[in-house]
Formats: structure tokens, sequence, C-alpha cells
């Protein structure tokens, strides 16, 4: 049983990474390689202020979404910059930057939290509380994992909303064709803003709750492998809808778990998943670009 | 400081092997070849594997070579000319050739392992010293050489042959080269080819120098990427300049800082590339409807 409320856990917080980097792929039409940047950056601002600074858990996740906001700040200035391949290489450049500071600022001799030592370089961070909210302790699993359901079950609820709305609308239509959007007098900044906002918060939620569950974070959150797995959940799954990144994030946690039966040393495994995923979006791309459950193609 | 400058002109000119490389391809076909860094990967455990089959050196380079070049022929025939046949995006494009990376990388993961490895069994002992100024093993004059070498010819396969004519045709304005009656896939197949040579050929010199493991190749080809946007989008000169140039700044920011820092030293150089000048450091100013064609 608890290990079926392991898979659970692990399902929602990758749902809701796949949720968030739907909004900027999917919706916005943006591809972007800086979605486990932020989601890094949402679970060491939670770790730090927790471990370094004692704050309690409402605190620590408000303050690990509001660093992420400022962060994709820079995420935003590309997006009103760049476009296409430009773009892709400008959150390359911006997930590079963001990994090297999570492993070079580190100082031994300094206190984490602080200007010399922000992030531990690359020991992580560890014995990070899982926190409480009022009477309720999410320390133990069962309880962790009601309230990963509930975040889960209310973004998905929101999310479906915001996707029937004339704001998703307007952010497809620039999708579309920007131009078009710009010239009948819409702001494509302020939009661009939005969704990089809306994405960047799903991903502290999501960097939060896996930072909380593990106890431990470092910068392999924060990889390049990390960024390709969160984009090919996404593009597995399917974008321009809801149900997509549910389907994709299904596929990430459930396929490991299938490849176990076959018996290979454990490395082997994982390499072997990892090469299915490549496999199956080389043929998505040729057979439905759009994903197994989405409603955009990648075109 | 001439020590950091041999060490950086070493690593640069193999990064602007890997930029022309990258680039014989984006050019033609605004193809983001991600899985030129599989080809990179893959090509020094099969010249590896051939060394341990007791393959003469100069037989088992050809292979290889050969090998890898046949290979990228192999993805543009199966993945990127019917993407482009369904009128398929560059996103798409860029997706299924990083997938395509992972499934090979992958593959060799699992046939070789994961560890880093070193193509020669030995510590190089010869070194040449100059007392107070710098070191140079063997195996960086041979990097240098082989890659300053390569380079030349491929300078006199695009701008002294009939071929490197139509290629660099191609690059300019893929469909007036189509409209005159050449064959588009022929030249891109060549493209692929000689793109897939140039990726192994220096993924076996890094391998000589540093070692190889399965992901070096994805680090190697994006910063062959940034390589060509710091130059420019000229199909020689620009990707050259800047993987030397890239190649100078690691090394500087290894001896001044810490050599954890290279990578983000590079892609913020990359950054402020982007923002300042775009279209790179070398390019000329070009009216719209020329950029646009």
């Amino acid at each position: 049983m608890s290990y079926l409320i392991h898979l659970l856990v692990y399902f929602e917080i990758f749902a809701l990474l796949a949720i968030g980097l739907n909004v900027l792929v999917g919706f916005a039409g943006m591809l972007s390689l800086a979605h486990a940047a932020l989601f890094a950056i949402g679970g060491y601002a939670y770790a730090i202020s927790t471990v370094g600074y004692g704050l309690p858990f409402p605190a620590a996740a408000a303050i690990a979404i509001t660093v992420c906001l400022v962060a994709a700040a820079v995420v935003t200035l590309a997006a009103w910059r760049f476009r296409g391949d430009q773009f892709v290489l400008a959150t390359l450049a911006i997930h590079a930057m963001v990994y090297g500071a999570l492993v070079n600022w580190f100082d031994a001799g300094a206190p984490l939290g602080t200007a010399r030592n922000m992030t531990n370089g690359s020991l992580g961070i560890s014995g990070i509380p899982r926190g409480s909210l009022f009477w309720l302790d999410f320390g133990p699993t069962p309880w962790f994992a009601m309230l990963c359901s509930v975040v889960f079950g209310l973004i998905v609820w929101a999310m479906t909303l915001i996707a029937r709305s004339p704001w998703a609308r307007l952010v497809k239509a620039m999708r579309d064709d920007e131009l078009v959007l710009r010239g009948l007098a819409k702001s494509t900044r302020l939009l661009k803003l939005q969704a990089v906002c809306l994405s960047s918060t799903l991903a502290a939620v999501a960097g939060v709750l896996f930072t909380a569950y593990q106890g431990y974070i470092d910068p392999a959150a924060a990889s390049l492998d990390e960024a390709f797995l969160v984009l090919s959940m996404v593009l597995l799954g399917g974008t321009g809808n809801v149900r997509g990144p549910l389907v994709g994030a299904a596929v990430i946690v459930c396929l490991p778990e299938a490849v176990r039966f076959i018996g290979l040393p454990d490395v082997a495994r994982a390499n072997l998943v990892l090469a299915i995923y490549g496999l199956a979006l080389v043929l998505l791309m040729h057979v439905r670009p759009q994903g197994l459950a989405g409603s955009y193609r990648l075109s | 400081m001439m020590q950091v400058f041999v060490n950086g002109l070493s690593q640069g000119l193999v990064l602007a092997l890997l930029a022309v490389a990258f680039q014989l391809v984006y050019l033609p076909t605004r193809i983001f070849f991600v899985a030129m860094a599989a080809v990179a990967s893959l090509a020094p455990y099969v010249f590896a594997w051939m060394q341990h089959l007791s393959v003469p050196i100069w037989a088992a380079l050809i292979l290889v070579l050969v090998l890898s070049g046949t290979l990228s022929m192999a993805m543009e025939r199966l993945n990127h000319r019917p993407l482009d046949a369904r009128g398929a995006s560059a996103g798409a494009h860029l997706v299924s050739s990083l997938a395509i990376y992972l499934v090979v990388v992958q593959c060799i993961a699992i046939w070789q392992g994961g560890e880093t490895r070193t193509l020669l069994s030995d510590p190089d002992p010869i070194t040449w010293k100059w007392p107070g100024m710098m070191v140079m093993t063997r195996g960086q004059v041979v990097s240098m050489a082989c890659v300053i070498t390569t380079l030349c010819v491929v300078a006199l396969l695009l701008y002294r042959t009939a071929l490197g004519l139509k290629l660099r045709a191609l690059s300019a304005n893929p469909v007036e080269f189509m409209l005159r009656g050449n064959d588009v896939h022929a030249f891109r197949m060549l493209a692929f080819f000689v793109s897939g040579v140039l990726a192994s050929g220096s993924a076996i010199l890094v391998g000589l120098e540093s070692g190889y493991e399965p992901h070096a190749g994805l680090k190697w080809t994006l910063l062959a990427v940034v390589a060509v946007i710091l130059g420019g989008r000229s199909l020689l000169i620009g990707p050259i300049v800047g993987g030397i140039l890239l190649g100078l700044v690691r090394e500087q920011v290894t001896w001044s800082f810490s050599a954890s820092l290279q990578d983000a030293a590079s892609f913020a150089l990359l950054a402020l590339v982007l923002v300042l000048r775009p279209r790179g450091l070398l390019a000329r100013d070009q009216r719209v409807d020329a950029l646009t064609a």
C-alpha cells in the first residue's frame, strides 16, 4: 500500500510539473528547456527557508513561489526577445547558468542560506522537513500524500477552468499567429509574461512538494537530463490541453515499474526506460505529433 | 598566459570542427541536428572496440569515420526527410533529433556502461616544455594539427570545388537550388555525411585527450551550437572563430575561477551574444528580405 502511495505522490508531482510546462509549450507555443531549472529553484528556495531559516511550511512554500516568479522574469525577457530556435537556446543558457549557480554557490565554512553558501553545492541539502499546516503534520507519508492529492486536485480543476477561458484562447491564438494578434492590438508581451508566471508557479509548487517529500535536494534536480525528462513527459502525453500532461506523467511513473519485471540490472533498466522514451518520442513525432492525448500538433 | 592560450586553442579548435559539422547541416536544412551528439558519443566506443579487435589504427579510423557518416545519412533519410515531407516544424525536427540522441546514448550505456574511459591506455609521456612559458602534450599537438588539416580540406572542398559551390548554394537558398534542377536530397545527404565524419573525428580527438563517456557528445554538441551562434551564420569562418573564442574563454574561466564554471560561462556568453548581437560576431548587416529568404 505504501508503495502505491509513493507512486501516487510521484505521479501528482510530475503531473504538476508537466502541466506547468504545457502552459508554455502547448498553450503559448514556446519550447522551453528552463523548466527543470525553475523546478529546482522552487525546491531549493523551500529547502533553504526551512533548513537554513527554520520557517514553517506555508511561509517557505510562499517564498519558493515568489523566488520562482522572480527567476521567471529572466525567461520572460527571453520570450519577449526571441522566438523559435533562439528561444530554445536562450532557455538552455538560463538552465546552464542556474545549474552552474546551484553547483558552485558553495562555501564549506559558511552556514546554509547565506550569501557565501546559498545552495551547499554538489552536497545538496538534506534533512528538509515535510512541514505542517495548523494541526496537520505532513511528516507521515499518508498525510503528505493527502496534501499532494488536494493540491493536485485543486490545480487540475483550476487549469481545466483556465483552459476553457478567454485568456487561454488568446494565448493559443498567439501560439498560432503572433503577428495577427498584435495586429488586433493585443499585448503579446503581457500574454507571454502571464504564461511564464503561471508555468513557473506550477513548477515551484511541484518543486516544493518534491523537495518536502524527498527530504533532500541537490543540483541533479536541475540537470539537463531532468529538463529533457520533463519535456518528454509533456510531448509524450500531449500538448494543448490538460489531460495530455497527466497521461505523460502516468507514462513516466508507470513505465519504470513495468520494466522492473524484465529482470535487468538496475542501471541497465534505467537506460532501457530512457531509450523507450526516446523511441516513443521519435515515433510520435512521425505518427502523432500532438502526443498520446494532446490537441496541439508541434508544427 | 601562454599556457591558457595553448590549452584554450586546443579545446577551441576541436569545438570549431564540431561547430562546422553542425553548421554544415543547419544552414542547408535549418535542422537542429542534436542527434550529431549521438554520432559523436558512439564514435570513440566503436574506435576502442576496433582497437580491441586489433584492427590497425588507420583502418579503424577510416571505418569509424565512414560508419559515422553513414549513420548521419541514415538519420536524415529515416527521420528528417519524412518529417520534411509532412511539413513538420523546426520544433518537431529538434524533438525527434533529441529523441534519437536519447535512444543511441542509452544503447551505448547498456552496451558499454556509463563510466568515463580514455582511448590511450597510459598517460602520454612525451611533452614539449618551454620553461616558464608553457607545456604541450603530444595529444594537444596531434589534435591541433588534425583539426587544422581537416578544416583546410573542408575549406578546399567548399570553396574550390563544384561540389562545394553547390553545397553553399543549397545553404544560401534551398528553394532556388531546387528550382534550378539540382537534387536537394542528394546534397542534404552529403551534408549529413560530412557532418557525421567531422563530428566523429572531433569526438575521437577529445577521447584521446580527455576521455569519453556516453553523455559527452551532447555537452560538446551544445558547445558547438554556442560556437555557431557566437561566430555567425557563415558556413565556415563563423563557427571556426566562435569555436576558438569559446575555447579560450572556457580555459580562462578554468584558470581564473573554477573548471565547474566553464559551462555556465559558456552559456552566459551565449546569452550575451543573443541579446547584443544575435546574428553573431562576424555576421554582416543584411537586408531583411535577404535574411528571410
